[in-house]
């Protein structure tokens, strides 16, 4: 009986120790997470008062001493002596307050996630690996590794993230290491190159082809002409002012493939599996806005210049603040967590911002192979290896791991392949800048050394992608502006369509000249913008893309610019933060017209009224943009999709400026009978219908008209954990205004990521901040404590130090690296 | 006496040990104590439950305050619990029931090798 007993307690006390050491589903083993020694308590940190305090590390690998001063909200403006520490210590303050950001983010793009996440993200992963990220990052690698500078930075930024993870004991990793149960894993320098293609995946990694190529075989090439025009038609305001003259000779390009860049009979086929976003709409948000005034706009006498690139919106912040400073550099900006360097902001003489160029960089090529192997395929008359990479994509939680052959042709990975399971067009391979090599690291290492104009111009000479609108200003007064980026040189509308992959002419024909790239300097109107619309406008000899972002913000920032005299740091403030719609003030009133004189019910002619009183802001507390961004989006479905939606197949609407176009001048067209019912449809039915419907949506979602109906709870924006999954890592609700066609382009998810204004000068004055913090622990007193200041649209004055031994009111602590 | 002092011995001994050692000496330290010394397998039970329970509770009780709660309010919410203050009891029952169980088995195993107290036959 005693052995019995024994044998029980034991077997139970041994049970209950197993169950709680290893996790069960989502949840974590929760003896060591719930453990006050070694679990999440141990990510509690103390509140502002005490968080600040004077370290002194000693470490691996330094060259000479480090110092590192955080300011109040964080910020570590570090002053080193060569590059190498600089980097290193760059490195090491950046993984203390964004080790899992950039692990997670490092991983997604190698498709690693399933490593650590398990089964649930091996399609995400088998995306990345068939994108050939992997590739991307490798060619880009050597390249950068080739010069000295910048394979320093990167050893030196590599060496410092890993001495702080070499420091790190089991209690110290961040949370959401405990949560997922898994371990850091050691820097290499290929990660910092997973970070730029990443970027480059997320600017510049969209294709509508196959959606394109599917309205052309449905509709016909006149009707695509007609409704998918090159350029604006209604409104735009390009980024290089229309009548800026072009001083070069432009290449030749043949004018048309020799056999015809239309498609063939090839069925295009569906994407329930696509290997890449193949026809995902543009994100509205997704986009950026920057400019700069001239001296003799500006009540300083010397250029102001202003960014806000706008991103997904996440906590932690996609952003970083720091500022660096040896004998040769002292610049101040945001960098991304993963990359050594600054990519926007400011130094003793100049400053520069970027938007995203909406460049054609990804095209995809119909591959025919000989047979079932993919072994060969077609091209020029002749059968052509392919190449195979094995991809590897090992799984949490299973032994095998999972295989995928990744075939390479000569115009790039194989992304989706006929017969497929769940595919059914032909086998596609993705032509994409992000496997270009090049060294973009290097163009921003020399912007944060420049000093002049020249120096800016030389930097952009490095740059491959993803494309941006690199803004610039100086102390000599200069502004500027450059669509840059390692554009393909091509025919008009090459890459519109699915090209075809076995013929020659459809390849890419070369590069348009870096220094033919559209670039202007200090234009006659006193300023330079850009709002990732279209670039030039027609008249510029080379084709980039046939689409960018809408019009409504360029046109809006371009009129306020044109207006500004006198202008400080805070008009340009206020500019960001500009909720007036042009959209609004483009279609509402027409719209409206077509109302007045319909039969409306007491909620109809409320909510008519509202609109009718609506001052077309789309402010916070406001009800009529609710209202107005509702029906612009139930009349743009009336319009479009009886004629344009399939279930099966990838399509897509024509650009709002066409929809507006429509409306205002085209009010006859075909398009807005629906053809699904037998009545003839008018302009009148459609607008009165969709004002119906979206009535409906609203009071379906938030009851009958009310406060409810406010804009910022209809908006509603939220700052969400990079997880996506851990709630109460989320911000508060948002209550801002904004929209996605409105300068301040505050939308649910995505949105202004860094707002920074910098007045140059002989002692620049800058200010900045972004929806988050410099920390990345959610319990951290800096993890969103600039979010207050974002929601309201102010800024923080940045601090920018002259040297190390500087006083401030708001420097809070010293850290000192020293050699071990 | 030795109820008290088995208390102190494991609260000291896993005090300390687990700033080195992992979580599982929470059953480790009070399976040995009563290993060594227990008279009866509820008081073992108590003993082993009470100490442990006492350093978690302290421990976790001294972090959730300093830090104002920041990390633990929100696993609190994470877990579907009302608060930090929920979650700081939840996390110390559970250290107990591991402490007590554990204690327990220690108990019943001296009992594989202690005899049986003398009885006098007449």
């Amino acid at each position: 009986m005693k052995y019995v007993k024994a044998l029980l307690s034991v077997a139970f006390a041994v049970f209950l120790v197993y169950a709680l050491s290893r996790p069960w589903g989502a949840i974590p083993a929760l003896g060591p997470f719930i453990s006050p020694y070694t679990g999440f308590w141990q990510n509690g940190e103390a509140p502002l008062s005490g968080h600040f305090q004077d370290r002194e590390l000693e470490l691996d690998s330094l060259r000479e001493g480090v110092t590192i001063r955080f300011d109040d909200v964080g910020v570590p403006h570090i002053f080193a002596q060569n590059n190498y520490d600089l980097y290193y210590a760059q490195g090491y303050v950046t993984a203390k307050d964004r080790l899992w950001q950039m692990d997670l983010q490092t991983r997604a793009a190698a498709g690693r996630l399933s490593e650590v996440l398990g089964s649930r993200t091996i399609e995400m992963d088998r995306r990345a690996r068939r994108m050939g990220m992997g590739y991307g990052a490798e060619v880009n690698l050597k390249t950068t590794m080739s010069d000295p500078v910048s394979r320093e930075a990167l050893l030196g930024y590599t060496a410092g993230i890993n001495a702080y993870i070499d420091q790190l004991s089991a209690k110290n990793v961040p949370i959401e290491y405990k949560l997922l149960g898994y371990e850091p894993e050691r820097w290499t320098p290929i990660k910092c190159m997973y970070m730029l293609e990443q970027m480059t995946l997320t600017l510049a990694g969209r294709a509508d082809d196959l959606a394109m190529s599917n309205l052309l075989k449905s509709l016909g090439q006149e009707t695509v002409n007609e409704l998918f025009p090159n350029y604006p038609m209604l409104n735009e305001s390009p980024i290089i002012p229309a009548g800026t003259p072009w001083n070069f000779t432009p290449l030749p390009i043949p004018s048309t493939s020799n056999r015809n860049g239309a498609p063939d009979s090839t069925k295009a086929g569906n994407e329930m599996m696509p290997a890449i976003p193949l026809s995902e709409p543009n994100v509205e948000g997704l986009g950026s806005n920057n400019w700069a005034i001239s001296a003799a706009k500006s009540a300083t006498g010397y250029p102001i210049l202003s960014n806000d690139p706008h991103l997904e919106l996440t906590l932690p912040s996609i952003w970083y603040q720091v500022q660096l400073h040896t004998p040769d550099m002292n610049v101040y900006g945001v960098s991304l967590p993963g990359i050594p360097g600054v990519v926007i902001g400011f130094n003793q003489n100049v400053a520069w911002g970027v938007t995203n160029v909406d460049a054609d960089v990804l095209d995809l090529y119909k591959i025919k192979f000989r047979d079932s192997t993919h072994a060969e395929y077609w091209y020029d008359d002749a059968w052509h290896k392919t190449r195979k990479r094995l991809e590897m994509i090992a799984v949490k939680g299973s032994t095998d791991s999972v295989r995928e052959s990744v075939i390479y042709t000569h115009h790039g990975p194989v992304v989706n392949y006929e017969g497929e399971k769940g595919y059914t067009g032909p086998s596609l391979a993705a032509k994409w800048i992000g496997h270009e090599p090049g060294n973009s690291f290097r163009t921003f290492y020399e912007l944060n050394i420049a000093r002049n104009y020249d120096d800016y111009r030389q930097a952009l000479t490095h740059y491959v992608g993803p494309a941006q609108n690199f803004v610039f200003a100086d102390n000599s007064k200069n502004i500027a502006i450059t669509v840059n980026g390692k554009f393909p040189l091509k025919r008009k509308e090459q890459g519109k369509f699915l090209l075809d992959g076995s013929n020659p002419a459809d390849d890419w024909l070369g590069w348009i000249p870096m220094a033919q790239n559209p670039t202007v300097k200090n234009p006659p109107r006193g300023y330079v913008s850009s709002a990732n619309q279209s670039s030039t406008d027609p008249s510029y000899p080379y084709y980039i893309n046939w689409r960018f972002a809408p019009s409504e913000r360029g046109t809006r920032i371009n009129e306020r610019l044109e207006q500004m005299t006198q202008a400080t740091a805070d008009s340009l403030r206020m500019l960001q933060n500009d909720n007036f719609s042009v959209m609004a003030r483009t279609i509402l009133p027409t719209l409206l017209e077509y109302l007045r004189v319909a039969p409306l019910g007491p909620g109809q002619k409320a909510a008519y009224q509202t609109l009718a009183d609506w001052d077309m802001v789309n402010s916070a507390e406001a009800i009529a943009p609710s209202i107005f961004e509702e029906w612009v989006g139930a009349l743009g479905t009336a319009i479009w999709k009886d004629e344009l939606h399939t279930d099966s197949l990838a399509f897509r609407y024509p650009s709002r400026d066409r929809t507006e176009y429509l409306i205002l001048k085209q009010p006859d067209a075909r398009w807005f009978d629906n053809v699904n019912t037998p009545a003839k449809e008018t302009i009148s039915d459609i607008v009165q219908q969709s004002f119906k419907v979206a009535l409906d949506t609203l009071t379906a979602q938030h009851g009958p008209m009310s406060p409810a109906w406010q804009w910022a709870t209809i908006k509603d924006t939220e700052i969400v954990h990079l997880s996506r999954a851990l709630k109460p890592f989320n911000s508060a609700p948002i209550r801002n205004g904004g929209g996605g066609s409105v300068v301040n382009a505050t939308t649910h998810h995505h949105g202004p990521s860094w707002r920074m204004v910098v007045e140059l000068g002989p002692q620049p004055k800058a200010y900045g901040l972004y929806p988050g913090g410099q920390s990345g622990n959610p319990a951290s007193p800096l993890y969103m404590n600039m979010l207050a200041k974002w929601e309201k649209g102010e800024l923080n004055e940045l601090l920018y130090m002259k040297s190390a031994e500087e006083k401030n009111d708001r420097l809070q602590s010293t850290w000192t690296l020293k050699k071990k | 006496m030795r109820v008290l002092g088995n208390y102190l011995i494991i609260l000291v001994a896993t005090a300390l040990l687990q700033f080195f050692m992992p979580w599982w000496t929470i059953a480790v330290v009070p399976f040995l104590v009563c290993l060594w010394r227990s008279g009866h397998p509820a008081v073992a039970y108590a003993v082993s439950l009470a100490a442990v329970s006492t350093v978690w509770l302290a421990y976790a009780t001294f972090i959730h305050n300093s830090t104002q709660g920041n990390m633990s309010d929100r696993i609190a919410e994470l877990f579907s619990l009302p608060s930090g203050t929920a979650l700081l009891f939840s996390v110390t029952l559970l250290s107990g029931l591991v402490a007590g169980f554990a204690g327990m088995a220690g108990y019943y195993v001296r009992q594989l090798f202690v005899k049986e107290p003398l009885t006098i036959r007449t």
